[in-house]
């Protein structure tokens, strides 16, 4: 009896401690790595004979967004943490996950709880979100030429003014590439087979287009294949569709005659819109196009089904590439050759890059330690500094590269003691290169890099793309007005556009919707206010 | 129930009450006890958090936190039905709700009572299993077979339609198999499961029953109009009021992966919206305001429905 009767609160006891356990070991994922950099700071107090040796030791969290497959390993494999543990004189602890709707929704939670991240990236709207809602710290008194020397040498102080949201200076772009690598891609061996020329423009694109699609490039006796290949993700129009450009139209964002142009919405989308449906009829793109996700179409470029793709990355064909559509396509067809080509280079393929997103400070960080700002503003710095640049994406010197005046050299031996001590301890360099968007270009710190396992075809891509002449951007970051919805008003320009491309004879019904989508959603008071965020930055006037 | 009711007539009334009260509570004191964990549970995860309803009140700022941010009325509700797609947002949603509801609950029930006269123990249970399988498929693969199935261009069924001469049909694109291919999804991947406690049920009828009326003389169908249907009737209802409480939720998973633009007319439901409004443009305000009409509604409706569910003889859920 006294037995059972001890036996029940003891179960009890022990369901509750089990409940609690799941909590917490659940708040430890949450976490991050907590317990990691904790580990790397130990290490790091015995020697306090840093730079900053004097200040006391400061613990920082951060929260940035990395690549999916980044995880920052356990112990001290980890030599860009301890770098800067040890030169700063700070417990870091970074909090990382790929960006998208997961990690807005984890950033928002972060924000709302009060439990703040000293310092954190986010997407471009939510970034305005959170300034506009006052979760930000101002940023001039950190991030000035005199405090960041080395930032400055990438982002230039207009572009860090015009990057503002409202007039508040509370997020400054983190790095971002300078050069455009979208271009057009070719089966070069098709050409040869069918004894055409690279077409130069766009009537000699679309009429390499019929010949891939009528007259079996790939000599296999049957007509299944297709010009051109691109993503529609179901929703939208592709880009990659070169009616765009044909028609005026570039970029997400353009000024046009001295006009703010919202690409997507314009009138002149009616002869893109007739441009496409032509040629779907004719059968010259991929029927499937719509509805492909994500890489799928580089899928069925690869299995030999169209011609013509477009590829927005340095090493989209490169031989050096293991994962290329190049290599992707050799190992099914030995005579595979995508070149590049751009029916637009001499005009313009696109417009120049502008900032991407943003870091930010905590707004309660930096009011009740400033301190802890300072210190962060100084880290940054160096990392955009040569030493930091090359720590973070090169390694270390004399074993992943070697250095002699500005040239950096990496060859097969540097890259396997790379794939050893860097992406086989989780790619753990990519949690760092949150500060540096996409591919990081080393030109604006005066450096080369030679890449032995470069080929020349390699060389010959870059130097072709790098050809490509560029518009001008609209010059700086704008923002929706508030209480506009720009995903409604979206979502119907896109299913109008869809609705013309696959359900109307003709494309003549344009005009009366863009009416629509300016009036009952709301459009024009959009154009409105880009318009006017231009004209103060003074690209229009 | 008597002894209760003796109880009460007793000459001391205001005090035992009282005293019952503490007696009871001494006397299960232990079951009491045990039950505080799941009481705990509801309260922190399900009943506080529901305070932060309010915020569909107010213009939520992160800066500001739920309780400092402005109220605002009734304004966030204002938004979402001045908002000029929210009746087709509504037709939509509703509709998918009452197709799943006739579409899925029936062959439920129908795949129930085929095993359910399946005399060959091994051979129900590998339908069984084999019919619950996709259950645990999740939606972006059943999306991945349905484009194997039906692209446009490399769809095995287009495949056949065009070596027989017809021409392909974009099915995944089309308003007019849009619904459909969800509901048929959904059958497929969900009928083998929700069998699952239908079977249960029938398990639970007294076999003498279906003796006695072999007895009566009464044959296959009779046995099952007069005794499995009756024996599973409650629990169909049951379900069938969940379900309806449930009217505004037409799905979002498989939605939202098998949605896409052509089809926004007859697929985009009230849940993607708030998604694209509420996560990816960071309006939280009105994401709660929509939830918190689409909780009225189901709550109206699950109240109606149990109701009329107990007026027409049945029992409701409580």
């Amino acid at each position: 009896m006294k037995a059972s009767k001890l036996c029940i609160p003891l179960a009890m006891i022990l369901a509750f401690a089990l409940i609690l356990g799941a909590c917490t070991s659940e708040n430890k994922n949450n976490g991050g790595n907590t317990s990691t950099s904790e580990n790397a700071g130990s290490t790091g107090t015995g020697k306090t004979d840093g730079e900053d040796s004097g200040e006391e030791r400061l613990k920082l969290n951060w929260f940035v967004s990395s690549s999916g497959d980044a995880v920052l390993p356990e112990g001290d494999a980890d030599f860009i943490g301890q770098a800067i543990e040890e030169k700063f004189n700070v417990d870091l602890n970074i909090q990382y996950m790929p960006g998208g709707g997961d990690f807005d929704s984890k950033i928002s939670l972060l924000l709302a709880s009060g439990d703040t991240p000293d310092l954190f990236t986010a997407a471009g709207v939510a970034s305005q979100k959170f300034i506009l809602d006052g979760v930000t710290a101002d940023m001039s008194p950190f991030v000035t030429p005199e405090k960041m020397p080395n930032y400055f040498k990438w982002i230039s102080k207009t572009e860090l003014e015009r990057y503002a949201v409202e007039g508040k200076f509370e997020r400054a772009p983190l790095i971002f590439p300078r050069e455009v690598y979208r271009s057009y891609y070719i089966r070069q061996d098709w050409l040869d087979t069918l004894k055409l020329q690279m077409p130069t423009n766009y009537e000699e694109m679309i009429k390499v287009m019929d010949a891939f699609t009528f007259d079996d490039p790939d000599q296999n006796g049957k007509n299944d294949t297709y010009g051109l290949t691109t993503v529609g993700n179901g929703t939208s129009l592709s880009f990659d569709f070169p009616q765009w450009i044909e028609n005026g139209l570039i970029g997400a964002l353009m000024v046009r005659d001295n006009k703010y142009v919202d690409v997507q919405s314009d009138l002149a989308v009616e002869q893109v819109l007739q441009g496409i449906k032509d040629m779907m009829k004719k059968g010259t793109v991929d029927p499937d196009w719509f509805l492909l996700k994500g890489t799928e179409h580089v899928d069925k470029a690869v299995g030999g089904k169209a011609g013509i793709i477009i590829g927005g990355s340095k090493t989209f064909a490169f031989d050096s590439e293991p994962t290329s559509i190049q290599n992707k396509t050799l190992a099914l067809n030995p005579k595979a050759n995508w070149m590049p080509f751009h029916p637009f280079a001499q005009t313009g393929t696109w417009t120049e890059n502008l900032p991407d997103q943003p870091f930010m400070f905590s707004r309660e960080t930096a009011e009740k330690n400033p301190e802890k700002i300072d210190r962060i503003v100084q880290i940054l710095d160096w990392m955009a500094s040569e030493e930091g640049f090359l720590l973070i994406n090169y390694g270390i010197e004399g074993k992943h590269y070697t250095r002699s005046g500005n040239t950096i050299t990496v060859t097969q031996s540097n890259q396997d003691a790379y794939r050893k001590d860097v992406v086989e301890q989780g790619n753990f360099q990519e949690v760092y290169r949150f500060f540096y968007l996409h591919n990081p270009e080393y030109e604006p710190l005066g450096l080369e890099v030679v890449d032995e396992r470069m080929s020349d075809r390699d060389r010959q891509i870059t130097q072709t793309i790098q050809s490509y002449k560029l518009y001008p951007s609209i010059g700086t970051n704008v923002a929706p007005p508030v209480g506009f919805n720009l995903a409604d008003f979206r979502k119907k320009m896109r299913e109008y556009q869809v609705q013309v491309l696959f359900d109307e004879p003709d494309a003549s019904n344009w005009p009366k919707y863009v009416e629509e989508l300016l009036t009952k959603y709301g459009g024009q008071q959009m154009i409105d206010t880009y318009t006017e965020q231009i004209k103060a930055a003074g690209v229009i006037k | 129930m008597k002894q209760n009711a003796v109880l009460r007539r007793s000459p001391a009334g205001a005090k035992p009450l009282r005293h019952r009260f503490a007696g009871a509570l001494s006397r299960y004191r232990w079951f009491y006890l045990m039950m505080i964990p799941g009481l705990l549970y509801y309260v922190v995860y399900h009943y506080i958090p529901m305070a932060g309803m309010i915020i569909a009140f107010k213009d939520y700022s992160l800066g500001k936190g739920i309780i400092g941010s402005d109220w605002v009325g009734l304004d966030n509700f204002r938004i979402i039905f001045n908002s000029p797609d929210f009746y087709e947002l509504l037709r939509n949603t509703l509709l998918i709700s009452l197709y799943r509801i006739l579409f899925n609950m029936l062959p439920d029930v129908l795949l129930a009572l085929m095993l359910n006269e399946v005399r060959i123990l091994w051979f129900k249970r590998l339908i069984q299993t084999v019919t619950y399988g996709p259950y645990f498929l999740s939606w972006v693969i059943v999306y991945g077979l349905a484009v194997a199935f039906l692209a446009q261009d490399s769809g095995i069924v287009n495949y056949y339609i065009r070596e027989l001469g017809g021409s392909p049909v974009n099915y995944l694109a089309s308003n007019d198999y849009f619904r459909p291919i969800i509901l048929l999804t959904d059958m497929w991947k969900n009928t083998g499961f929700g069998a699952i406690i239908y079977l249960a049920a029938l398990a639970t009828i007294n076999t003498e029953l279906y003796e006695a009326a072999v007895v009566d003389g009464a044959g296959r169908w009779r046995q099952l109009w007069h005794i499995t249907l009756p024996g599973i009737r409650d629990v169909f209802v049951l379900l069938l009021i969940l379900k309806i409480g449930h009217i505004m939720d037409a799905g979002f998973e498989q939605i939202y992966i098998f949605l896409n633009a052509r089809v926004y007319e007859v697929g985009d439901i009230i849940d993607t919206w708030v998604f694209r409004r509420g996560l990816e443009e960071l309006e939280f305000s009105i994401a709660i305001a929509t939830n918190l009409f689409k909780s009225v509604i189901g709550f109206i409706l699950i109240i109606g429905a149990n109701k009329v569910a107990k007026k027409l003889g049945g029992s409701g859920i409580w």
